[in-house]
């Protein structure tokens, strides 16, 4: 009999997952290189014999291309192929990012946001100024002068790259790097947030609206239950 | 829900911060050698949904920074005027022993004779001005000259470097248009103006402010909708939980 109960409850915990996803869309709609989340859809029947949603839900990312927003600043970098990323690390951890908007830090290597480090094709990539150029193929160069080089990374396996913090994505299965003729990199242009405002309005109404009516057959529910204990307490 | 109210929040304030930069861009539109603010929001929301829900983490990571692009130059006549081309910056003394970095622009000369910035800082090149002398000049190699009471040739009074960084993002802002370096950040390169990485001064020339008017336009109705969006989440975020709670009829 409880059994509805717990159907709505799961239904109610994934309308909960997705608003939560939404708002992190939402507050990171002007966010640089951002990707926005989705909740991977799960069958409902492992839903119900997992009864913790939220534990067993995964964020996945949607991979679209967003908008280039061009700001003549020689270390903003946009990837120009939608499945080729950068790679940040901190030295144990790499993630990859679309986020192109580097800097120097002290030491003089270039890193991306919170502080973590560029992969370049050897390592970190240290720049002796950020008067530099970065040609399409990822060479930097300093008035002619080859200085380094900035590499791309493709996931081995797309399906596999799971959201991580801010722009930051994971990928599961691992890396590999593009080679310098078909990874193209734009300077002085950033990828905006790929966040869909009307995507993520549409989904707010009908989570909503989702809500609204398992909350429904809660109450509905309940009010059959309530009537079933009186008959059976008039007999 | 909860975790989306403080996300949807979060979201709100950074939007706030982005806008508060751009009045600041706006304001300053004609100043001299102003460098635009940008704020850094890439780490705003630094965990994903399903790490831990703590709403405090949810902090807003607000990382200001310059763009140092250099604006356009246009010459003005004046004498004490001088504009850097490219990168570098003219050290000034601040407090009588800091070191602050500056674009250069409006020289004067203040009460005791030595060569300053408009608001008051003297050069660390601790340039002496004579009473007397006339025809102040500075040359783009940074060298400064005058003829000196009662004399017919020009005589050298000092010399402008410049300071060049690996890394201009270091610099944090201290106000009139002088920025400071950070402890234990690494010490900028010495030049003389034209030589290494520096290109010569333009004297009688001063630098406009790197601001586009244009795209701190288009930021800031972004910033309206993105805004409107957040709050829009707040909202259904909120009205999910009065459904919650009141799902329960007496």
């Amino acid at each position: 009999m409880t059994d509805i109960y717990q159907i709505a409850s799961i239904g109610m915990q994934d309308a909960n997952l997705r608003v939560d996803t939404i708002s992190q869309n939402a507050a990171s709609a002007s966010v640089p290189g951002y990707r926005r989340h989705v909740v991977a859809g799960r069958p409902f029947a492992t839903a119900l014999d997992t009864v913790d949603a939220a534990s067993t839900a995964k964020s996945a990312v949607d991979l679209t291309a967003g908008g280039l927003i061009l700001t003549g600043r020689s270390l903003d970098l946009a990837v120009e192929s939608d499945d080729q990323f950068f790679a940040v690390t901190d030295g144990s951890q790499t993630w990859l990012t679309r986020a192109g908007a580097f800097r120097l830090n002290d030491d003089g290597v270039l890193v991306g946001e919170r502080g973590l480090r560029v992969v370049g094709p050897d390592g970190d990539v240290r720049l002796p100024s950020v008067d530099v150029a970065v040609e399409a193929d990822g060479r930097i160069t300093q008035q002619g002068t080859a200085v380094g080089a900035v590499q791309l990374f493709r996931p081995v396996d797309r399906a596999s790259l799971m959201a991580a913090e801010g722009t930051l994505l994971m990928a599961a299965s691992g890396v590999e790097p593009v080679d310098a003729e078909s990874g193209r990199v734009r300077s002085g242009a950033l990828e905006g947030s790929n966040t869909q405002v009307a995507d993520e309005m549409v989904g707010l109404m009908s989570i909503a609206r989702q809500f609204e009516a398992l909350g429904r057959v809660v109450q509905g529910y309940d009010s059959v239950f309530q009537r079933a204990i009186e008959k059976l307490a008039e007999i | 829900m909860l975790d989306a109210l403080y996300t949807a929040a979060v979201g709100l304030e950074a939007q706030q911060q982005q806008l508060n930069s751009a009045a600041n861009n706006f304001a300053n539109l004609t100043t001299t050698a102003y460098k635009r603010q940008t704020v850094d929001f890439s780490a705003i929301l630094a965990r994903g949904p399903g790490s831990a829900r703590n709403p405090t983490d949810a902090q807003p990571v607000n990382l200001l920074h310059f763009d140092m692009t250099p604006g356009a130059l246009h010459a003005t006549g004046r004498a004490l005027d001088v504009a850097i081309q490219g990168t570098g910056f003219v050290e000034v003394t601040l407090d009588g022993q800091k070191t602050g970095y500056s674009r250069g622009g409006a020289l004067q000369i203040n009460s005791d004779g030595v060569l300053s910035l408009a608001s008051g800082q003297a050069l660390k090149a601790d340039i002496r001005i004579p009473t007397g002398a006339t025809n102040v000049q500075i040359l783009p190699d940074g060298s400064v000259t005058a003829f000196l009471a009662g004399e017919t040739t020009a005589k050298t009074l000092g010399q402008i470097d410049l300071v060049t960084f690996t890394n201009p993002d270091a610099l944090t802002y201290s106000g009139d248009g002088i920025f400071v370096l950070p402890e234990g950040a690494a010490e900028p390169a010495r030049s003389r103006p034209g030589e290494g990485e520096t290109q010569p001064l333009a004297p009688q020339s001063l630098e406009g402010s790197n601001v586009d008017m244009t795209t701190e336009m288009v930021s800031m109705t972004l910033m309206q909708r993105v805004y409107e969006l957040n709050s829009r989440v707040a909202q259904v975020a909120d009205e999910l939980m009065g459904m919650a709670n009141n799902m329960r009829r007496e």
